[in-house]
């Protein structure tokens, strides 16, 4: 998974950053998914089996950015096969549902996943999804913001439905890999004119496009 | 909120009266719908032989689902109608030996399969017309000797796991939700829908899935299952327990084995997968390596295909072509099949790229275009089998991947070990195999005495407050009476049930306890058998003395067999020599929660009147056996039936092995009608009582725990 084949086939995007959708079953991983991709949003939805992924491409700072979102479904026993995502990962969204409290109280569990699995420096995104559901809410606004600023991430509530919020927080999250990924270029860089054969430098150069 | 619905749904669904009017309605829709019958009676059934002439239109809402699907032709219909007639002609003497099936269609096929096997198999491979499917799915999958005609509705009454549940709902909504069979009524806000939101052929979904989890608490649910099922009750045309069974016997049959798709582990899954890629590379190289090339591995196609037995990726009127090819040819031919299709669109992958071989492999599920003849696209299902044909994996092949694997990953497990076995000792590997899963799934009775906990809460739960304060108000006019009989043993195990917490503290230690008595393997089955005649005897008897049941029935019954009922204290202890309580007694002694447990089991309510006759068949074979353990045996029926004399006299003691008498007792000894109510009545009164009971039960410790003291009046 390090080295995608479309980093040298195609010209068509200056980078690709690949994320990844994890949290509960049921939580509307693919329903924003398909809001951003496609931007239709169905209730006909096949709960997700395994992994699958999807494609957009966006200007950022006057550059192409292909962004390669895999959605990966949420039972636990399937955890074993979608972890394996995780590692060539840019950036993941854990994603929970405002009218879901386990899907909340699990987002630590997920997060304990990244640890365990991803890169040590990948982005990081908490969403609270289903925000339209007012009268059906059971985590408010102010936990999701409390818990992700005890994670030190982000945090952003999204309706696939009414697709609100649902394109800033794809956008926010290229934004911050790509300031990852500058900032270990300037890193690389300063490293190289110094001569330094600095003790990470094979693992940067692996993912020289990687924000880690 | 999600938590709030969960709670109330598991006793909706499962509740038993309930229950019954979804399956009532089920029938009226049926007829309605199908326009054809209203057989929605176990058509497997061994038993009873109900008149049923009228063909079930089967398949009738595949074709309701989607109108594209292909007619059979009239040369396909005539040629199984041909060689069918010609069989029965030929063969009346043969069918009428095996009359399994209700349907003479199926006796001609079962028997038909089992004579000509061969020209059943040449039959099926030019394909099978829509009204015949599903009764060779049947024919062809049946074995008599794991099916038991009343397990389903047996199972319909147990509690289920709440993750479990949870997880089930959460995906009724998102299976086939474009068919018009599992078609939301009303578009769920968050995907979860309500109980009373669900139509007919989710609420179908639900029971099977439910059946599923609770016989098989090694699987529990894994998503994938619910398109399985979800596509058998459409073939079965809306018939749950031929759905459920179909799916066990595939589970477990060592053809198949499809239990290891959807364990926690997704063990054959590994399994099918390397045996996969092993051949995909040898017998298509040049897109195996393309594939490699493109960073598109087996996780993001074959992988989907294999988990749901390709109902995630393609239409369901080519799966059902591809489940006939899988039925007759086996597990291993669902790899097979993979090749072939792999091979079939080999053009088209070569040309794309990972993202463009993704959306055509989506596009294979959402739109018929492998219907259409005029589509490139076009799927011939007779090219597809002769390639099949040709990819076969032998067990020789399979068991080399599998051994190769197991080094490399050292993954090692049951099914493993069976593919490894099969090539060279089939015999054994399969009776092997047959062995470890009925093991496996005898964890049941552990797993369910675990679930019992939450179940019980949300009956308590769904109490009426009125009912509740009156009955409160009786309790408080009789509670010095009541609370005079209670024996106690008080430890951190033996507590009254009356919080939630306490209840889960109790489970927990069942199960530990139930665990560690599960007997090994083939004494198993004789314990079983036992604890079957045990249940019975234990019902009949408190049937009769709690005015329940037929007694002079039960007389004739008794006295055919020599056994007197109800059994009085003297003559039991007469029939039990002291030094005979041995090593298999004390066990099965021990293994009394078992039996109390079983005992909970509210098909009790139904089956007590059936089970009679099997009953005194094992009270014949087992009577010494019981004999020996019957002191005390009687001893608690003793005390249950006085205490039964006033159904508000229901308290109970706090001894462990005890407790988990509570639930049968009440549900065994009513009449059906009443069951639950009379159930729910004794679990509020329990509740209300149990703070007194428990304040009066620490005074009094006794050592003994199986010793039970009997109200003082009737002592």
């Amino acid at each position: 998974m390090n080295n995608t084949p479309y980093q040298e086939q195609s010209q068509e995007y200056d980078h690709l950053f690949k994320l990844v959708l994890i949290g509960n079953s049921g939580v509307g991983k693919s329903c924003m998914l398909m809001r951003y991709a496609e931007n239709t949003f169905t209730q006909n939805f096949y709960n997700t089996i395994g992994v699958d992924f999807k494609i957009k491409t966006i200007n950022l700072q006057g550059k192409q950015i292909k962004l390669q979102i895999w959605d990966t479904a949420g039972q636990d026993r399937f955890k074993t096969i979608t972890t394996n995502y995780y590692r060539g990962a840019h950036g993941i969204v854990v994603v929970y549902d405002v009218t879901d409290r386990l899907s909340f109280e699990n987002v630590k569990t997920w997060m304990s996943e990244i640890e365990k699995y991803a890169q040590e420096n990948v982005c990081k995104l908490l969403i609270g999804n289903k925000s339209d559901l007012s009268d059906k809410r059971t985590v408010s606004t102010e936990e999701g913001q409390q818990l992700a600023s005890s994670l030190k991430i982000k945090f952003i509530e999204t309706s696939a439905k009414n697709s609100n919020n649902i394109d800033s927080a794809f956008e926010s999250m290229a934004q911050d890999v790509l300031i990852r990924i500058s900032d270990i270029k300037t890193q690389q860089d300063n490293e190289r004119r110094r001569l330094k054969p600095g003790v990470n430098v094979n693992e940067q150069k692996s993912s020289s496009e990687g924000c880690c | 909120m999600g938590g709030a619905c969960t709670k109330q749904k598991p006793g909706d669904v499962s509740h038993p009266v309930k229950t019954q009017e979804v399956r009532i309605g089920q029938q009226g829709t049926q007829k309605n719908v199908a326009g054809q019958s209203d057989d929605l009676i176990s058509i497997f059934s061994l038993k009873s032989r109900l008149s049923m002439k009228r063909q079930v239109n089967i398949g009738h809402y595949l074709v309701q689902g989607v109108n594209k699907i292909e007619k059979d032709s009239k040369k396909l219909i005539n040629q199984w109608k041909k060689a069918l007639s010609q069989y029965e002609k030929q063969s009346r003497k043969e069918i009428r030996k095996e009359k399994i099936f209700n349907k003479n269609t199926e006796n001609v096929l079962f028997s038909f399969k089992k004579n000509k096997f061969n020209e059943f198999q040449s039959l099926i491979e030019q394909g099978i017309p829509l009204n015949l499917r599903w009764n060779v799915w049947k024919v062809q999958l049946f074995n008599k000797d794991i099916y038991d005609e009343q397990l389903y509705e047996k199972l319909l009454q147990q509690p289920i796991d709440e993750h479990y549940e949870h997880a089930i709902m959460k995906d009724l909504p998102r299976t086939f939700p474009s068919h018009p069979y599992f078609q939301s009524k009303e578009p769920g806000g968050g995907g979860y829908l309500k109980i009373n939101q669900l139509n007919q052929g989710q609420k179908q979904l639900y029971n099977v899935l439910k059946a599923l989890s609770i016989h098989m608490p090694n699987v529990g649910y894994t998503q994938g299952m619910n398109f399985v099922v979800a596509f058998l009750l459409m073939m079965s045309a809306g018939n749950e327990n031929e759905s459920f069974w179909i799916f066990l016997l595939l589970a477990r049959d060592p053809n198949f084995l499809f239990m290891g798709l959807f364990e926690e582990t997704l063990p054959l899954m590994h399994i099918l997968i390397c045996i996969f890629e092993k051949k995909f590379k040898i017998v298509l190289p040049e897109l195996y390596e393309y594939f490699q090339n493109i960073l598109l591995d087996s996780m993001l196609w074959v992988w989907k295909w294999f988990i749901t037995v390709y109902l995630y990726s393609f239409p369901i009127e080519i799966v059902a072509k591809l489940w006939d090819y899988i039925i007759i040819n086996g597990g291993l031919s669902t790899i097979s099949l993979g090749l072939a299709l792999a091979e079939y669109f080999q053009k088209e992958f070569l040309v794309r790229d990972m993202e463009d071989i993704q959306t055509l492999l989506r596009d294979m599920k959402d739109t018929e275009i492998l219907l259409d003849k005029n589509s490139k696209f076009y799927l011939d299902f007779s090219k597809l089998q002769k390639s099949a044909k040709k990819y076969t994996i032998t067990t020789e092949f399979a068991s080399k991947c599998v051994s190769e694997f197991v080094k490399e990953k050292k993954n090692d497990n049951m099914y493993s070990k069976f593919y490894i076995m099969r090539s060279k000792h089939e015999a054994q590997a399969v009776e092997w195999i047959n062995k470890s899963i009925q093991e496996r799934v005898k964890l049941n009775a552990a797993e369910t005495v675990m679930h019992l906990g939450s179940h019980m809460k949300s009956n308590i739960e769904r109490q009426d407050q009125q009912q509740e304060e009156s009955l409160t108000n009786l309790l408080n006019q009789q509670q010095n009476q009541i609370i005079q009989p209670i024996s106690k043993q008080i430890n951190s195990d033996t507590i009254v049930v009356n919080s939630t917490q306490q209840q889960q503290n109790m489970n927990h230690s069942d199960q530990k306890l139930i665990q560690i008595q599960e007997p090994n393997t083939q004494q198993n089955q004789n314990d079983n058998r036992k604890q079957i005649s045990l249940e019975n005897e234990f019902s009949q008897a408190n049937q009769e003395k709690g005015n329940y049941g037929s007694e002079t029935e039960l007389q004739e019954e008794n006295m055919k067999n020599n056994l007197t009922y109800p059994p009085s204290n003297q003559q039991q202890q007469q029939q039990q020599p002291e030094e005979d309580i041995d090593n298999s007694s004390r066990q099965f002694i021990n293994q009394d929660q078992n039996v109390q447990f079983t005992n909970h089991n509210p098909q009790y309510n139904f089956d007590n009147q059936k089970n009679t006759k099997q009953s005194s068949f094992n009270q014949n074979k087992n009577k010494d056996f019981i004999g020996q353990i019957n002191p005390k045996m009687n001893k608690i029926e003793n005390w249950r039936s006085t205490s039964l004399k006033n159904e508000n006299d229901i308290i109970r003691f706090t001894s462990l092995s005890e407790m988990q008498d509570d639930i049968p007792d009440h549900v065994t000894n009513v009449d059906p009608e009443n069951s639950n109510q009379n159930y729910q009545k004794n679990y509020i009164f329990q509740n209300s009582l149990s703070q007194k009971v428990k304040e009066s039960a620490k005074k009094q410790v006794i050592d003994n725990q199986f010793q039970i003291q009997q109200p003082k009046e009737f002592q």
